[in-house]
């Protein structure tokens, strides 16, 4: 009922229009296109999900390697603090000597001091050269070892601690 | 016998959407909105857009994003009238992005055809096709797509309303300009045939 009411308006309205609507408007479609249909569609469903499974392993790529650029910095700055923290302990314990132990370490290893050194800072204490017992220009040409020995062991008794420290 | 086939037809939806809602098994509700729906889907969006192959690939998609997005249809609207607007959409989107890249040949190719009108000299099924289709795409697709539901399917202003979201008033005057403009175009074009 209300179709043939809609027809007779439009009949009215648009007569050329209304006339072609009795014709078959349908052109043809290939043979079994809606058979084929639900195979097509399935197949680009797959496709889609498998594009959209490797853009999201490609979307990660960046991330990985992002990753891979934190781990490296966070184990650069692991073995930085290490060595860091290593180095102030030794000085930590270099600082914790005892003046005993510094004097014993001196004691130990005075034959290791440089010669040329302990002149220098015996002159820089205004030391009494006319002690010694060579008149040479060099005052350690012709110089027997118990008279260096000997000459050391005066020198040293005239130098304090701390200085002797900051000849280490 | 309308009422008897509305209430078929009511039976089938709910069949359709409680299957693709499963998590079982949505690929069978899937296959079974395909046999129900999928010719008149095409018949819709080829009005829209043409040619077959244009239509082949906007149903295609159509369909692909109703199997995507059926989990989220909250029965708002009849599940038909929601396949209706998103083939609408997408045979509107797929039109813009035509029209976007080929402005120009398009003026051309009318006028190849308004001249290859003149050649025929009876009208098929397939020149009438393409004329209604010439006619149809010179009009805004509001009126473009209400002129396709109401004329070529016969849809009530009630379920375009659905479709489109627009009331029944504002269709009943769309369809009339469209219908208006279309009339005019076939007039102009009949002096060829």
């Amino acid at each position: 009922m209300k179709k043939k009411a809609w027809h007779k308006e439009l009949k009215e309205q648009a007569p050329r229009l209304a006339k072609l609507k009795e014709k078959n408007l349908r052109p043809d479609l290939p043979d079994g296109y809606f058979s084929d249909l639900e195979k097509r569609v399935f197949r680009r469903l797959n496709e889609e999900q498998s594009m959209s499974l490797n853009s999201n392993q490609q979307r990660r790529l960046p991330l990985y390697s992002v990753l891979q650029w934190v781990a490296a910095v966070v184990l650069l700055a692991a073995i930085a603090t290490w060595i860091y923290t290593h180095r102030k302990v030794e000085n930590l314990q270099e600082a914790s000597l005892t003046s005993e132990e510094v004097e014993f370490y001196i004691l130990e290893h005075l034959d290791e001091f440089d010669e040329g050194i302990l002149v220098e800072q015996a002159d820089k204490l205004s030391f009494d050269w006319t002690a010694w017992p060579s008149e040479s220009a060099n005052p350690l040409e012709n110089v027997s070892d118990e008279e260096l020995d000997g000459y050391l062991d005066s020198l040293l008794d005239g130098i304090d601690e701390t200085t002797l420290e900051n000849l280490l | 016998m309308d009422r008897s086939k509305n209430r078929q037809d009511a039976a089938t939806e709910q069949r359709i959407i409680q299957l693709l809602q499963e998590e079982r098994d949505p690929e069978r509700g899937f296959k079974l909105l395909m046999e129900q729906y999928s010719e008149r889907l095409y018949w819709h969006i080829r009005s829209l857009v043409g040619s077959h192959e244009n239509a082949d690939d906007v149903l295609q998609n159509t369909l692909i994003k109703v199997f995507k997005s059926i989990s989220g249809f909250k029965q708002q609207s009849k599940l038909y009238t929601w396949l209706y607007r998103i083939a609408t959409n997408e045979a509107l989107t797929f039109l813009k992005k035509e029209q976007r890249h080929q402005t120009e040949d398009l003026e051309g190719e009318g006028k190849n055809h308004l001249y290859s009108l003149r050649a025929e000299t009876s009208l098929d099924g397939q020149r009438i096709w393409d004329l209604l289709q010439q006619a149809v795409s010179t009009l805004p697709d509001k009126q473009k797509t209400v002129f396709v539901l109401r004329y070529f399917e016969e849809m009530s202003y009630r379920d375009i309303s659905e479709i489109l979201g627009t009331s029944e008033g504002g269709l009943k005057a769309s369809f009339h300009h469209a219908l208006k403009k279309v009339e005019n175009y076939l007039s102009r074009v009949e002096m060829y045939i």
